[in-house]
């Protein structure tokens, strides 16, 4: 299959995974943003958290069993893309612009007709308003889920997927120039701005301003909200529980086996810290570098600019840092963490944008104002409450959002095998590693660990949450 | 301070030492970027059998060892391409490579250096570069594996198997790994002309190419596909979970077996020429051998070993090896062959 095949193939698949979030991620917003209980939000952004190799690991003999029916093996992987990104689609319906032709615009401009107008004239001029409603409204949501179904490269490998991201992988793989590689992105790259422009002109010049969601003014009906929860079962089912269960099952082989070779272990366990001290880093300093961008409206254009190289994907951010940080003028910090670092900070500055954006739209001003309140009182029980409100209101979300930045460089494989100083481990390449031999006990239960490790440094952040919201406010 | 202002500046300062710290400690542990005298190696051979050598090797000579790993199932670039990447610039001392062709391409590309010491001297001429820049040892044989539970693993069967609809064979994609040495074997005994009929008629058949060697193994162990084409190491694998599988070896016209050693080089350009020279005739050992012929993958040893030291089942490699083709022929026909491979599946 060509470049433009695989790339034609990825497009119609993200295309139809999209068009279904349109549908559906305006109506679980406007459930979840009515108050969806901590249960069904956690169960349904949780995919976002799903390491994709605990998902494509646990399903690839199955999926690779498929090979014979390839229309069910295509329908199986769309059906997980789906339901890892559509809670992206569903944030980004949160988070965008209201659009700028309100329901009561569109009823007035309907109540405004004269007898006299033009009846093709007014229902052009109708028919605009409701584009320019529609565009607004959807394009966001459609974007980020084509966007991130487009870019996903993990399980399509391991499930033996058509894609442009394996078809780019086998190519480098088998030798391809780097220039060759960039002339090839050429196709992958049309696509992606195909969506992007659009956005990004009704993001100038049609959306209203970022309030709360107003939008969200229909009362969720009885239907609705129980395809919301069974949405939440089946993703959660089919992202965690199962593949957790196909992991564990080997659990107490595999740990014996693991203890029982030190080597092994030291390598795992270097290779943990090793992921964990990446995940911080780029962590920390994408959010930072971020967020004090953001904050200074003249550098905007530069925030913006500096998420660009992230939409080239892992892979090729990786090979241009790669020849770059062989030039001469870089070379001496070629065996260095700062090349992996900069790949890392540079794929993930879009998405840590879209994530300051949605925690600054989740503020309720209210909230922060009583918070704000209970910290001008001198009595402390009152202000370890304003301090409870306060981690609620605003602290919980920049924790999510940090972590989620956190999770997404600690798992990262691709920039780290190619970046990474030389003896450096990290816990995803000791895992690739053990996959050569297909499923076996040890690479369950470093699966397992691999994923517990961020859980349990998230537990650890919520539960010495009092001592950190002290750092913050006195 | 305000509950919805940016975080402090001496909070961020605090994460920032403690980031620092973090990766101090690390480039202090020299198995991250090495000492001075660190050797760096490029190891592609699977971790969990190349490690202990290495790591004993350090303990026996003083020579500390920083281990770059690499496998078939790794998503990166690949060693062979990264250490053509870093050819102005290079950082790896000794490759070893659990192949051979990819070591020829970077002899091609000139990125070998030469050397020829005693453990050069114990591997037999056809698995070894007559120039010394890259010597094979411990190999893996090209086999059919077979689902024992829907056909028979005789010849005649496979000859069956193989005349007829081959949707039920699964074969690793051509494009790297073994499967692309095997490729090139054909292309350097039939020429391109042939091998891109064979190919396409194959194809044509409903052949089943899959990621990689392990899945094939996995497809046939499960039943998914009654056969394959795998390696061996792959094939122990499955038997020893106890699956219903059986090898057969794959032979070419004339009955020449198909057999891909490791191989081990110095990189040229490297300051610590002495140190690597040490870890070459180590690796090419007798002890190295037989400590990689004893492990679950069961390599063949090369060179000359006691043979009551062998297992049955390496034994009965070593039956095949004996018949195995000249790989040092090959050198060329990789990259004729690679190139018609990218005009077939990277147009």
């Amino acid at each position: 299959m060509s470049l433009v095949e695989a790339c034609g193939w990825t497009c119609l698949r993200s295309l139809a995974i999209s068009i279904l979030a349109v549908a559906i991620c305006t109506r679980f917003a406007s459930i979840l943003s009515r108050g969806g209980s901590r249960l069904v939000w956690l169960g349904f952004l949780s995919p976002l958290l799903c390491p994709e190799i605990l998902t494509g690991y646990a399903y690839s003999s199955f999926s690779l069993s498929l090979i014979q029916h390839p229309v069910w093996k295509e329908l199986w992987y769309s059906l997980l893309v789906a339901f890892r990104w559509i809670p992206a689609g569903t944030l980004m319906a949160l988070v965008a612009p209201s659009p700028s032709v309100s329901r009561e615009a569109i009823h007035c401009y309907r109540l405004a007709k004269r007898p006299d107008d033009a009846r093709g004239r007014h229902a052009l001029g109708l028919a605009a308003m409701w584009l320019r409603r529609g565009a607004t409204g959807t394009l966001p949501i459609f974007a980020i889920v084509f966007l991130l179904s487009f870019q996903e490269f993990e399980m399509a490998s391991l499930f033996g997927a058509t894609s442009w991201t394996v078809w780019l992988f086998d190519a480098q793989a088998s030798g391809l120039m780097l220039t060759n590689s960039l002339a090839s992105a050429v196709w992958p790259l049309a696509c992606e701005l195909v969506v992007l422009i659009p956005v990004w002109y009704f993001a100038l010049h049609h959306a209203g301003p970022l309030t709360a969601a107003t939008e969200f003014n229909a009362r969720p009906t009885q239907s609705q909200r129980v395809a919301l929860n069974l949405w939440v079962m089946l993703s959660v089912m089919a992202l965690w529980l199962i593949p957790m269960w196909i992991v564990g099952r080997d659990g107490p082989t595999g740990i014996r086996s693991l203890f029982g070779a030190p080597l092994m272990r030291e390598a795992f366990v270097r290779g943990v810290a090793g992921s964990l001290l990446v995940g911080i880093t780029a962590m920390a300093i994408t959010y930072v570098g971020c967020q004090w961008l953001w904050n200074r409206h003249r550098w905007r254009g530069f925030a913006i600019a500096l998420c660009l190289p992230g939409f080239l994907g892992i892979l090729l951010l990786s090979l241009i840092l790669l020849f770059l940080f062989q030039s001469a003028g870089l070379n001496w910090l070629y065996n260095s963490p700062v090349p992996l670092v900069t790949a890392l900070v540079l794929w993930m500055s879009p998405r840590a944008l879209l994530l300051l954006l949605l925690t600054s739209r989740l503020l309720p001003s209210d909230s922060i104002h009583s918070a704000n309140l209970l910290f001008a009182v001198a009595d402390s029980p009152q202000r370890g409450k304003g301090r409870e409100l306060w981690w609620q209101t605003v602290a919980r979300g920049h924790v999510w959002a940090l972590f989620l930045l956190f999770l997404w460089a600690y798992l990262d494989l691709t920039a780290t095998s190619i970046l990474a100083p030389a003896g450096f481990r990290s816990a995803p390449i000791e895992l690739y590693i053990q996959t050569h031999y297909g499923r076996n006990a040890v690479l369950s239960v470093m699966i397992g660990i691999t994923v517990a490790v961020p859980a349990l440094v998230l537990g650890m952040v919520v539960a010495s949450r009092q001592t950190l919201i002290r750092w913050f406010i006195k | 301070m305000n509950p919805h202002s940016n975080p402090p500046t001496t909070v961020v300062v605090i994460v920032f030492v403690l980031i620092a710290t973090g990766w101090g400690i690390f480039f202090l542990n020299d198995t991250v970027t090495g000492s001075e005298d660190s050797l760096v190696v490029y190891c592609a051979h699977d971790s969990a059998f190349s490690e202990p050598i290495l790591r004993r090797f350090e303990a026996e000579t003083g020579i500390p060892i920083v281990v770059r790993h690499d496998t078939e199932a790794t998503k990166s670039l690949g060693l062979v391409n990264l250490l053509i990447a870093e050819k102005d610039h290079p950082r790896c001392d000794v490759f070893w490579n659990n192949q051979v062709l990819g070591t020829m391409a970077l002899k091609d590309e000139n990125v070998l250096a030469e050397y020829r010491g005693p453990g050069y001297e114990r591997i037999p001429s056809r698995f070894k570069d007559p120039d010394g820049t890259w010597t094979g040892f411990a190999a893996r044989m090209r086999v059919y594996i077979v689902n024992t539970n829907v056909m028979s693993a005789d010849e005649q069967s496979l000859q069956d198997a193989l005349a007829g609809d081959l949707s039920r064979m699964a074969i690793a994609k051509p494009l790297f790994g073994t499967t692309l040495s095997h490729y090139s074997l054909l292309w350097h005994l039939w020429g391109g002309e042939a091998l891109e009929q064979w190919h396409h008629d194959t194809r044509s058949r409903g052949v089943r190419e899959v990621p990689g060697n392990a899945v094939v193994k996995n497809l046939v162990a499960e039943g998914v596909c009654h056969f394959g084409w795998t390696d061996t190491d792959d094939f122990f694998v499955a038997r020893d979970d106890g699956l219903p599988v059986a090898a057969l070896p794959i032979r070419l016209e004339d009955g020449t077996t198909i057999c891909l050693p490791n191989s081990v080089a110095i990189i040229r350009g490297t300051n610590k020429l002495n140190q690597a020279q040490r870890l070459v005739d180590y690796l090419l050992s007798e002890q190295v051998e037989l400590e990689l012929a004893a492990s679950v993958s069961r390599q063949i040893p090369l060179g000359p070993v006691d043979p009551q030291l062998l297992s049955p089942d390496v034994r009965q490699l070593s039956d095949w090896a004996q018949s195995a083709y000249d790989v040092t022929l090959l050198g060329g026909s990789r990259q004729d062959c690679l190139k018609w491979l990218e005009s077939e599946y990277l147009r």
